[in-house]
């Protein structure tokens, strides 16, 4: 391979880098060598990667080739290099959800997405940074390092995927994976200018997925185009026994359904959402993005989801109570961080749960512990589930209606480092106009739409009912195929 | 009614009413754990038998155990207890170092069964059933007495464990219905195959909540929450204890409260250690971990002189954890069609107290005696051999008695190495053969159940395949039929034997006996004692009637 190919590799597309390994034109062990390359070239900086074990992945690599080598079928991402938010289990590898409660643990197990990537003949790529246990909106919760947008270092790539998002917008590789509780994929994925998708509730196993909230976590996936979107999603998508909360739904094959077509079509702008946006760069980019849509053949009708300012008290309730709980089990007694200095039991679970988790982190486990709590039970945790109900019912009405809506991703275009981190309040709003779906269990797309005027990339959320995600990407697959946003790239990436 | 002999004082115990409630943890006879995998075994190397699931690691999810819930919905169903049509699990959230989760996973409000109740074996009396549901056990600390620095360790092969947690609603007054209760139940457990029962083995655990009233009162008193009964022993008497003791507290003039406290059945009140325990626990602020606001002599005075044991304060209600229950969302309610619960309703077999009812009834088909009836409900295994015998046409009060006499005899029998009716080598079959030999006359009764039976035994257990009429010929039992054999006998036996005949001339019956036996003896067991008693008869008619 000459320096020519190589320096094309890293923004090729997952299918091109199938392919390209499919037909011999390169080797699993080269292509991870180039990508390794960039990573230290590139990530030093970026901040995107927590762990890189060349180890592992060079033995990946090499095996891989054997297997081609000796004629074995491969699978739909064979030789595609994919990074793992570090909140999901890779076998032997660390862990730790980017907290410093989870020290030295090196998981045992894969979980459910990580054993379907090796099924396809993915390659596990590193584990990417996040908000420490998914909380966080900027990835600043980190309790390991920082990590830049690709766009502008002074900014956040968002999160609590952010880690994942940097590294595809930067061109790291073409796959990353996310999970997304109240918009930990989309808002990442919109503010670096990447596509990212939160499945359905229950599309894919959430088994090793380090829980933050259970009914809320979904595991999903990030590209820079809807085809690599649609090609990964089919590959970690289906029933899982070991989840029970995993549909037994058939499995799709939602990249060679991608059908761009969009006549017939009816897209809802719900008007609250447009309220809740601070920015008028991002409402703009984002009925911009509707008018494409319906020059393309859509229908945009305006509707209304009243119940939408209630969406994130009603998030942040349900989402710590079932936090406190989840992360009870990190305790300092079985693994991970253990606190030195503890006289007896009940000074070991105190020192060693302070010592090991971050602000952020304890601030949603005490707001949890309380709203759980004998006489506020009532009042907070019943009664944000009875908000729930609500808001699942008016989103079935709304669908009723149309077929999907387009809203905003994030209110603003991006925030600078360090902006938002000591004021928790306007970081919850950020999440404003995603978890919505998080809490009715339905999907939402991602779509890179525009830029602010900072150079900053916009994004546009498509929701859709349950298991809509094919027409999701549909719609998606038809804006890319119409628009050019996409073909820019971050200074100092391109190449 | 109160139990006889629980205080010394009967007075006393006239005055004040036991209110107590039980809740029995059954383990559930399953092959895997409730929520994963990993394989039930007790006494296994500590933690071998466990996987990411059960060891709480980070991303691990549970998934129902379907023969655990069966077991637990039928006996839901056997309780006729109101069935949810979703069973939902929650979530009960506290710290211990053997709950590797830091939350277990239970049912809280919306149990698999609601209501119900259970017919007691021996009084008939029906305890109801607050709620029944199901749960995972915890792991096990272990303490060890050399560890240096005091050091504990954790054993997580019992973490997952499936339970089925029992609530009674507090309708005990007396400790006979207390014992009742748990051995109906656990009849119940064993004849559902729901739980095999094994105390030694902690299979099932019992927690009670015990308070005391005036007699008459309506009201309940404040009572307490006793942990870490393992035996039926030990909940008796902690009951007689928590009586005693919160007698002699409401006597000094003070109130019970609500509290959780721990039994010690090791404890000895003339001990000078244990006494300087309760000494210092008095010390302490009642209700709080260890206080105790009675002393020790206030107690024990109430009680038989030899008791021994007490209880102890754990926690007091103020300090009683809030256990933050809510949905456990990673399990999403399970759906009991009606079509579910009717086909579990029909495959329950009959309940311990129902059959006992059934076993007994004076114009029933069993008619047999309590005291044998009792035996057969409590034993399964028993219970179908003594079945199979009436299927295969033995007359009930026989069948009872084959079971009962012989091969219940057998089981633990250090000769013969048979631990369960299941190993039994005398099969039903055998014992119709012997009983239609007796019943034909072949073989006398006493010779068919004590020699033929023991030489059945030593015949099966030794894998040969002889027939009962085969080892009655062989082994030299079959019955004396020899008019003249045995009449002589009984002229012997007369004549050898004046006294007696002296005795039954002053009215003496029981005198008989030596003749009988004396011509038992003489025909080495072989003559049918029905026509020992005709020739004895007609021989002694002349002689008594001389008198």
């Amino acid at each position: 391979m000459d320096s020519d190919s190589a320096s094309k590799l890293p923004w090729s597309s997952a299918h091109e880098l199938r392919d390209l390994f499919l037909k011999k034109q390169i080797s699993a062990v080269d292509l991870s060598r180039t990508f390794l390359d960039r990573a230290r070239d590139k990530d030093g900086d970026l901040g995107a990667f927590l762990s890189l074990d060349e180890d592992f992945i060079l033995a990946q690599a090499k095996a891989l080739d054997e297997k081609r080598a000796r004629g074995q079928e491969l699978g739909a991402l064979a030789g595609v290099p994919i990074t793992i938010k570090d909140n999901l289990c890779v076998r032997g590898q660390v862990t730790s959800a980017a907290s410093k409660i989870l020290d030295g643990f090196v998981s045992p197990y894969d979980a459910h997405v990580v054993e379907q990537i090796k099924k396809a003949d993915g390659l596990l790529f590193g584990k990417s940074n996040l908000d420490e246990f998914a909380m966080g909106s900027s990835t600043e919760n980190s309790g390991r390092q920082i990590t830049k947008n690709p766009w502008n270092h002074k900014y956040v790539p968002g999160g609590s995927s952010g880690g994942s998002a940097a590294a595809v917008a930067a061109a790291l590789l073409p796959l990353a994976l996310g999970s997304d509780t109240g918009g930990s994929i989309r808002q990442p994925a919109a503010l670096c200018g990447v596509y990212g998708l939160k499945p359905s509730y229950g599309r894919v196993s959430r088994f090793g997925l380090l829980a933050f909230a259970s009914s809320l976590d979904q595991v999903g996936p990030f590209a820079r185009s809807p085809q690599d979107l649609a090609l990964f999603l089919e590959v970690i998508a289906g029933h899982d026994r070991r989840d029970s909360t995993s549909s037994s739904r058939a499995r799709e094959s939602f990249a060679e359904k991608l059908h761009p077509e969009l006549g017939g079509l009816t897209l809802g702008l719900p008007r609250e959402f447009f309220e809740a946006t601070l920015d008028p760069e991002v409402a703009e980019a984002t009925k911009t993005a509707a008018k494409t849509l319906e020059e393309l053949g859509a229908k945009i009708v305006e509707v209304s989801l009243s119940l939408t300012k209630y969406a994130i008290p009603c998030y942040q309730i349900l989402s710590t109570a079932e936090a406190s709980s989840n992360l009870a089990r990190y305790d300092g007694v079985h693994y991970g961080h253990r606190s030195s200095e503890s006289a007896d039991l009940g000074e070991l679970y105190a020192r060693s749960r302070s010592e090991g988790f971050g602000a952020e982190v304890q601030r949603r486990i005490m707001l949890g512990t309380f709203v759980l709590s004998t006489g506020f039970y009532d009042a907070y945790y019943l009664k944000a589930q009875k908000v729930r109900q609500l808001i699942r019912e008016e989103h079935e009405q709304v669908f009723q209606k149309c077929d999907a809506l387009l809203s905003p991703v994030s209110p603003v275009a991006g925030f600078a480092l360090g902006e938002r981190v000591h004021d928790p309040l306007l970081m919850y709003n950020a999440d404003a106009l995603t978890v919505s779906a998080n809490l009715v269990g339905i999907p939402g797309l991602s779509i890179p739409c525009g830029f602010s005027k900072l150079g900053l990339p916009i994004g546009l959320q498509v929701l859709g009912p349950q298991w809509s995600e094919q027409r999701l990407l549909d719609i998606a697959q038809a804006y890319h195929l119409a628009t050019d946003h996409h073909r820019r790239r971050p200074e100092g990436y391109g190449d | 009614m109160v139990t006889e002999g629980m205080l010394r004082d009967a007075a006393i115990a006239e005055k004040y009413e036991l209110v107590v409630g039980l809740e029995v943890h059954a383990q559930l006879l399953t092959k895997t754990k409730l929520f994963c995998g990993c394989e039930l075994q007790f006494g296994a190397a500590p933690n071998t038998k466990v996987c990411p699931v059960c060891l709480g690691l980070p991303g691990s999810l549970p998934v129902m155990n379907r023969a655990a819930f069966e077991h637990c919905l039928r006996i839901a169903l056997a309780f006729g207890s109101e069935i949810p049509r979703f069973s939902h699990s929650d979530r009960k959230n506290y710290f211990y170092p053997d709950l590797p989760k830091n939350y277990q996973i239970s049912q809280d409000s919306r149990c698999l069964g609601m209501g119900g109740e259970l017919e007691l074996i021996k009084t008939g009396k029906r305890i109801r059933i607050h709620n029944i549901h199901i749960e995972e056990d915890a792991g096990k600390l272990i303490h060890p007495e050399d560890s240096d620095r005091g050091a504990s360790y954790v054993d997580l092969n019992r973490a997952g464990t499936p339970l089925a947690e029992i609530v009674t609603e507090p309708d005990f007054r007396a400790l006979e219905d207390i014992e009742d209760y748990m051995e109906t139940l656990r009849a119940l457990l064993l004849t559902l195959g729901a739980s095999d029962c094994k105390m030694q083995e902690g299979s099932l655990r019992f927690e009670a909540s015990i308070s005391i009233r005036e007699r008459g009162a309506k009201a309940f008193g404040k009572r307490s929450e006793i942990k870490n009964l393992n035996s039926f022993k030990a909940v008796l008497k902690a009951v007689q204890f928590e009586y005693a003791r919160q007698i002699a507290l409401i006597e000094s003039g003070a109130k019970a409260t609500q509290e959780t406290r721990l039994w010690n059945d090791r404890f000895d009140p003339s001990n000078k250690n244990d006494q300087s325990e309760w000494a210092s626990d008095l010390a302490r602020p009642a209700g709080s971990r260890h206080g105790e606001a009675i002393e020790l002599n206030a107690v024990f005075a109430l009680l038989p002189s030899d008791f021994k044991g007490r209880t102890r304060v754990m926690r007091s209600k103020e300090e009683s954890a809030d256990y933050r229950y809510f949905p456990e969302p990673d399990l999403k309610p399970i759906p009991i069609s009606e079509a579910w619960k009717d086909s579990l309703a029909a495959s329950l077999p009959e309940l311990p107290g129902a059959l006992m009812r059934l076993y007994t009834a004076k114009d029933g088909p069993y008619q047999l005696k309590a005291y044998h009836s009792e035996i057969l409900v409590k034993n399964k295994e028993l219970n179908s051999y003594f079945s199979k015998l009436i299927e295969l046409g033995v007359t009930a009060s026989a069948a009872a008695n084959y079971a009962i006499n012989q091969i219940l005899s057998l089981i633990g029998h250090r000769e013969y190495g048979i631990e369960s009716v299941s190993q039994c080598p005398v099969t039903p079959e055998d014992i119709r053969s012997l009983d239609r030999a007796i019943e034909s006359g072949r073989v006398t009764k006493n010779m068919g159940q004590s020699k033929v039976f023991a030489a059945m035994v030593a015949e099966r257990l030794s894998g040969g395949s002889r027939g009962v009429d085969e080892i009655i010929a062989q082994g030299g039992f079959a019955a004396q039929r020899d008019e003249g054999l045995i009449r002589q006998a009984c002229e012997e036996a007369i004549e050898k034997n004046p006294r007696a005949i002296a005795d039954l001339k002053k009215g003496k019956g029981k005198a008989r006996g030596a003749l009988v036996g004396f011509v038992m003896k003489k025909t080495r067991g072989q003559a049918p004692a029905s026509l020992v008693n005709k020739t004895l008869d007609e021989l002694l008619a002349p002689l008594l009637e001389s008198k």
